[in-house]
């Protein structure tokens, strides 16, 4: 047992009847008890819960589905609908739309569905086998993006595309994003305002690393789940088909990168099962979509996940120590497969060198019957 | 766990009003504490056997470790048993830092070397998981066992050890604090009345806002995009990335120590300072006074001096022999020869140079580090050069507004071509390369034309604001914080948080959403 000394030596309230002598201020400043101290750092967390209130929830919903996200959501739910009710929030809103901000804290869990047929869809651009060819005076145009595993592959892309015929319009990669949570970052209303923007030709797109859980916004705004089950599957292709299809509708075309092996086996089973789906939504819509499988990519000669790959009979370093992502090594493999796969569709090399703006056909032939992709 | 997120405001709401409680308790405070620096450690870290917090159990047995080791450099019998001990302690920490930072790296040296000479070595490198925080405990280890060889410290008590090792506010990334302030406090009772606390509310919101609002956003906005890929970028593009990287840089260091020593101060401890207004230096000695202030003592006192510092040269067959013809040095009761000025002053630049270099692969391992070093390495002793010249003259510096002004400039200049060579992880994994660096100063010279997108006046004013933070007088928010102070609590919690509103609009809501690691953490 503390003695009655130890006991007031904490800072907490004093027994009534006591004086507190005045302290020395420590320069100039008011020195504060260990009690008053806990109070301020409490209150202070308190008023700036509420305050935030809107995007803590957001961060809340943001996280991985499990008990941490259940306990978050919970709790903030009501500290939301008091911050909103009572207008605590109503400086918040103020100060995002003052900076830019203004509805940053919204939760937009909107996907969208595939066309019915989607190899039947009116404005392909399959109707030619003639290739368009890219030239100085009218270049292609190409933006990339994805989770993640799009960033180191699209910065080497952005270095090694031939600048001459590729008209880069920017590397989009954000991390702990996919399709699974568009509540965390919608990249199917992103994309869509992106390609409306850029006007890109191509549009190279890498997901699914961090897909492997339960779908939030599915059909009637609930969560399907758990990853592989049969109703999973069917929502999964649900959005990769209608993501594909929203971007193929103006007669764009896209290289959708699969997912790599990775070291986990566990969850290089998961992605195997992502990438099926991906082969099979592509495959239902040839010479709009073009499925970059990566496992033979970054295997071993025994077909094996491997943090070191020989080239030109050096072992190497492709893999980042998570086991996931890519070195810069890795990330140059990825990009020269998607650069290659462009070539296949796009002629980047034949027009490289044209001196006047009349050259061969230089738009894919869809350009003549879809005015939205005609270049801006 | 990171400072800036919900789960470290909730685990420190936890702490400190237990700390307190348990305070008048030593031996319950200690154990707590520890427990709970364990617990800060481990959230989230890779697990050993599925449940065994790796990096928690390295800092364990590191401290246990050099804990035996300083009682048996205690218990040695004569200087050389205690050299001896000394030896072992000091060999075992590098073998444990070489192989955690520097082992892949010098494999890869070998392997390349090898596949030069068209030898195929087949090696390949380790799979090794960079634990958080190895450099600065491993520092605070060996000052302790250095300390007691050196009989400026007693052994303390292997859990006092431990607390002072392990102490969440420092633990990550500094500042790096010696036994000798550290233990005292421990011993000491804390006088719960009497918290500076508004000075450390004023450190953790101005440490939040350097890494939230300035530092993150310079590291979105421009140098992660840049530095990177630097031949996709033009001249001014790159110069500016680069005056971004070094506020950026400042910003979420020296940020990460004020939180800390914030924490620490709510928690009833003093921690040094690590940070002076570093970008108003005048020279780059002065630099070297103001930047990491923990990391230069330790190299001073650890590295430096026993170097010979500025005061000895090493003259085979001779031993150490001091500066000029009137000073002896005693080495072990004995007095050792004396060296001629000219010869002591080249040990001094050699010395100067070797602490800059091992300064800078104490970063991490590679040439970019050691380059790094090595030009403020050359910085320093072009410094000591002139000084010594204008000594020799008996000339004064020239100490007008403009020639202050000027000297800062150039300074911070040298200071920014340095940080073209230090490399730091930029998003996921990316960091610039080794010839990423030559190739930013190829295209700073060569690469006038075209646009610079990514230089905006949001970029610009944040580098403006980070460095012109630095020219505030230190006596500006003084007069606030008194005021501060005096306010009742309940105003002071609404101050914070208001505080706690701007911070987290500012920094796009980046306090509740996925906070960038600070910089330091990588080393």
């Amino acid at each position: 047992m503390p003695t009655p000394t130890e006991a007031s030596s904490t800072g907490l309230p004093q027994p009534a009847g006591r004086t507190a002598r005045p302290l020395p201020p420590i320069e100039g400043r008011k020195p504060m008890a260990a009690g008053h101290v806990i109070l301020v750092v409490l209150l202070a967390l308190i008023i700036g819960t509420f305050l935030n209130a809107p995007g803590l929830y957001k961060t809340a919903r943001n996280q991985r589905p499990g008990w941490q996200r259940n306990v978050a959501v919970v709790t903030m739910t009501p500290v939301k609908w008091i911050s909103v009710h009572l207008g605590i929030s109503l400086p918040r809103e103020f100060l995002q739309e003052a900076t830019g901000q203004a509805g940053a804290d919204k939760i937009n869990t909107f996907v969208p569905a595939p066309a019915a047929d989607p190899s039947a869809g009116g404005l392909s651009p399959t109707t030619t086998t003639v290739k368009p060819v890219a030239t100085p005076y009218n270049k292609m145009r190409v933006w990339v993006a994805g989770d993640s595993l799009a960033i180191t592959p699209g910065q080497v892309f952005e270095s090694q595309v031939d600048n001459q015929v590729t008209d880069l319009r920017g590397v989009d990669g954000r991390v702990s994003t996919g399709l699974a949570r568009p509540d965390v970052f919608n990249w199917f209303a992103h994309i869509k305002s992106e390609t409306a923007r850029l006007n890109p030709q191509v549009v190279v797109l890498t997901f699914g690393a961090n897909d492997d859980q339960s779908l939030v916004g599915g059909p009637g705004g609930k969560t399907v789940g758990p990853f592989g089950s049969e109703a999973w599957k069917t929502e999964y292709r649900r959005r990769v088909g209608g993501l594909m299809d929203q971007v193929t509708a103006e007669g764009r075309r896209v290289v959708w990168t699969g997912v790599p092996v990775v070291r986990n086996d566990e969850r290089a089973a998961r992605y195997a099962e992502m990438n099926a789906i991906y082969k099979d939504e592509a495959a239902k819509r040839p010479d709009q979509v073009y499925f970059l499988d990566t496992w033979p990519l970054l295997t071993d000669a025994s077909g094996a996940y491997a943090d070191d790959l020989v080239i030109n009979g050096a072992p190497l370093r492709v893999r980042a120590p998570d086991g996931i992502h890519f070195t810069r090594l890795g990330g140059q493999i990825i990009a020269d497969a998607q650069l290659r796969m462009i070539n296949g569709f796009w002629d980047l090399v034949s027009g490289r060198n044209a001196t006047t703006t009349v050259a061969p056909p230089t738009a894919p032939a869809t350009t003549a019957v879809t005015p939205s992709s005609k270049p801006k | 766990m990171l400072f800036p997120t919900v789960t470290f405001a909730i685990f420190f709401a936890v702490v400190l009003p237990l700390s307190w409680i348990l305070m008048p308790h030593p031996a319950r405070w200690k154990v707590f504490i520890l427990g709970a620096s364990f617990v800060f450690l481990a959230y989230p870290s890779p697990m050993l056997f599925g449940f065994v917090p790796t990096f928690v159990l390295l800092l364990v047995a590191s401290s246990v470790g050099n804990w035996v080791l300083g009682s048996m450099v205690y218990a040695a019998n004569g200087p050389r048993a205690r050299r001896i001990m000394l030896s072992i302690a000091v060999g075992a920490n590098l073998c444990v830092l070489g192989y955690f930072k520097y082992f892949n790296f010098f494999l890869t040296q070998i392997r390349s070397s090898l596949s030069s000479v068209g030898i195929d070595s087949g090696i390949s490198t380790l799979n090794i998981i960079l634990p958080i925080a190895i450099s600065f405990f491993t520092f605070q280890c060996m000052s302790y066992v250095i300390d007691i060889y050196r009989k400026d410290l007693e052994p303390v008590k292997l859990l006092e050890f431990m607390v002072y090792v392990a102490f969440f506010p420092h633990l990550i990334a500094g500042p790096i604090v010696r036994a000798s302030e550290f233990v005292p406090q421990l011993r000491t009772r804390h006088d719960p009345r009497r918290i500076d606390a508004s000075r450390a509310f004023a450190l953790i919101v101005g440490g939040l806002i350097k890494k939230l609002v300035i530092a993150d956003f310079l590291g979105r906005a421009i140098v992660k995009e840049v530095l990177p890929n630097p031949g996709q970028h033009n001249a001014i593009t790159l110069i500016v990335a680069v005056y971004a990287y070094a506020v950026q840089i400042y910003c979420d260091f020296s940020g990460y120590t004020d939180i800390a020593i914030g924490l620490a101060l709510l928690l009833g401890f003093r921690f040094p300072q690590n940070f002076d207004r570093p970008y108003t230096s005048e020279n780059i000695q002065d630099f070297w006074r103001r930047w990491h202030m923990t990391l230069s003592r330790w190299l001073r006192d650890y590295l430096y001096i026993p170097l010979g510092g500025n005061r000895r040269a090493f003259i085979p067959g001779k031993g150490w022999a001091s500066a000029g013809t009137s000073e002896s040095v005693t080495e072990g009761g004995v007095t050792v020869a004396t060296a001629p000025e000219t010869t002591t002053k080249w040990f001094v630049y050699g010395n100067l140079m070797i602490v800059m270099l091992l300064g800078g692969l104490w970063h991490g391992a590679g040439w970019s580090f050691a380059v790094w070093g090595a030009i403020h390495g050359a910085a320093l002793i072009v410094h000591h050069v002139r000084a010594d010249k204008r000594r020799a003259k008996g000339v004064a510096q020239a100490d007008t507004v403009w020639h202050r002004s000027l000297r800062r400039v150039l300074t911070f200049q040298i200071v920014c071509f340095a940080w073209i060579f230090f490399p730091t992880r930029m998003g996921d994994n990316v960091s610039p390369t080794f010839s990423d660096s030559f190739t930013i100063l190829w295209r700073m010279l060569t690469a006038w034309g075209g646009n610079a997108p990514l230089v905006k006046t949001s970029v610009l004013l944040a580098i403006t604001v980070g460095i012109g933070m630095q020219y505030i007088p230190r006596n500006f928010g003084k007069v606030a914080l008194v005021r501060m102070s005096k306010l009742a609590p309940v105003a002071q919690a609404a101050v914070l948080g208001v505080a706690l509103l701007i911070i987290s609009v500012l920094a796009g809501g980046a306090l509740e959403g996925r906070v960038p690691d600070f910089i330091y953490f990588a080393f």
